[in-house]
């Protein structure tokens, strides 16, 4: 039976691994190599990174990011921030990941997941979003959060996966950082309407969280990254909990 | 005699460094995990997409991400379909991974492709709207960490590698066989897939050894010992 993966998500700026707390106080936790090792020995089935890198120029220290990351550690990585063009998404499958996630891009170029998908197989095209209430509608976030797009994320879900999007990563605004659970009824909702993986971002602060995720949110896959970041929680713990409570996951 | 042949063997299998082993560039694929899992495996593989590198080699890696149209398209493009076949008759091993096991078979459903047909057979989607005994909906891909069930306990592709071990799968698309004895082991999702087919020296995996950790590992390992 497929299990649900737990995917730690490491921010990365000029190519060392940050985390912002409700996108602010940003501080320094580390290597990625090193914190990828780390992971993947604790029983992370996956590992997202994101770069958050300002500066256009220093793009791309992420592909050499990604380089090393991927010659030490052979789990899955999807990698996203920044992604615009269909040449950015192949310089970074060809310094070996696995799965690129777009964010702003897509919402301003829909054509682009098209594109994508096309080119490399719907399998490695992940859309990411960032979603906040507003006026009893969730609405799509871009530009880290910043900007309100006014697209509902119903709608917006619905035409990434008919584009050949092969898997969403939900991020709740709402729920991000403040670590009392994740945005059950956002997934639950998306779930409903879509047949591909999502996987749930934003809110995780203890075992049962991810255990509601899965159970009342139906996510495939679960993120978190300054719970994992700060050794607040071990993946090893949490898989543990989950397979005692009939969660089918990876045993390490 | 017979210690001499012993000796000659166990030197062979201690020195996977000396041995050619090709990895098929075809444009698309994670050539690059894949080259760096073989060489954690203790080999040091060749990234080519050369004729006749595939003629001279001692094993051959055919790695595979994206479409079966598109990884038969650029195998056509380079002229390597023919070189391909040719090198599955030699009885050298060839490991052909997700995508790249796709193609082994005569035809693909993704894009009305014809493949190599080296192992008969052909290459389905999963339907829509599976559920699994649990009412978990089954997603197109199947992407994730899956469990595989051994059918040939005894293929040199399994040396050490228990029943139930889980290895990272991504796929839109499943291998059916025509042959039943084809199947080296499974997968349950949804309904049951071909997770490992091999025939004789050919093997195809549908999982990536390369993304499936230190298990992962294992296979090329086992892979590489093929080398005669």
């Amino acid at each position: 039976m497929l299990t649900h993966r737990i995917i730690p998500c490491l921010d990365v700026d000029e190519g060392r691994v940050v985390k912002g707390i409700n996108f602010l106080n940003i501080s320094d936790v580390g290597d990625p190599t090193e914190l990828a090792i780390f992971y993947n020995e604790s029983g992370a089935d996956e590992l997202v990174f994101l770069d958050i890198t300002a500066s256009s120029d220093n793009r791309n220290i992420m592909v050499d990011v990604v380089k090393k990351v991927s010659s030490e550690v052979f789990i899955p990585l999807t990698v996203g921030g920044g992604i615009r063009s269909k040449k950015d998404m192949q310089n970074m499958l060809e310094a070996g990941a696995d799965k690129v996630s777009i964010n702003s891009a897509a919402v301003n170029n829909p054509k682009l997941i098209e594109e994508c998908a096309k080119e490399f197989g719907s399998q490695c095209v992940v859309v990411a979003m960032d979603v906040k209430k507003y006026n009893n509608h969730w609405n799509i976030f871009t530009h880290g959060g910043r900007k309100n797009t006014n697209i509902n994320v119903l709608n917006w879900v619905k035409q990434a996966t008919e584009l050949g999007a092969g898997e969403l990563l939900v991020t709740s605004m709402d729920t991000d950082g403040k670590k009392s659970g994740y945005d059950n009824e956002l997934l639950y909702s998306i779930d409903e309407l879509v047949n591909v993986p999502i996987i749930a971002s934003g809110g995780a602060g203890e075992k049962k969280h991810f255990y509601d995720a899965i159970v009342k949110g139906k996510a495939d896959a679960v993120l978190a990254a300054s719970l994992f970041h700060y050794k607040e929680m071990s993946i090893r713990d949490l898989k543990h909990y989950l397979a005692e409570n009939g969660i089918p996951v990876r045993k390490i | 005699m017979y210690i001499t042949i012993e000796i000659y063997k166990i030197d062979k299998t201690l020195n996977f460094r000396e041995l050619k082993i090709i990895i098929i560039d075809t444009g698309a694929a994670n050539v690059h995990s894949v080259n760096k899992a073989v060489i954690k495996a203790g080999a040091d593989p060749y990234i080519s997409k050369n004729k006749s590198d595939l003629r001279n080699s001692d094993a051959v890696i055919l790695p595979g991400v994206g479409s079966s149209n598109s990884v038969m398209k650029s195998l056509n493009n380079l002229n390597l379909t023919e070189e391909i076949k040719l090198y599955a008759r030699s009885g050298k091993p060839l490991l052909c991974i997700c995508v790249g096991m796709q193609v082994l078979f005569d035809r693909s459903d993704e894009g009305d492709t014809n493949c190599l047909g080296i192992i008969s057979g052909k290459v389905k989607k999963f339907s829509e709207n599976m559920m699994n005994e649990n009412g978990r909906k089954m997603k197109i891909p199947h992407i994730g960490w899956n469990k595989i069930k051994i059918i040939q306990k005894k293929h040199n592709i399994l040396n050490d590698i228990p029943n139930n071990s889980y290895f990272y799968f991504v796929h839109s698309f499943f291998c059916a066989p025509k042959e039943n004895n084809n199947i080296i082991a499974t997968t349950d999702y949804g309904i049951e897939v071909c997770a490992i087919v091999g025939n004789n020296n050919i093997i195809g995996t549908q999982f990536h050894p390369e993304k499936s950790g230190d298990i992962g590992i294992s296979i090329y390992k086992n892979f590489i010992n093929m080398v005669k």
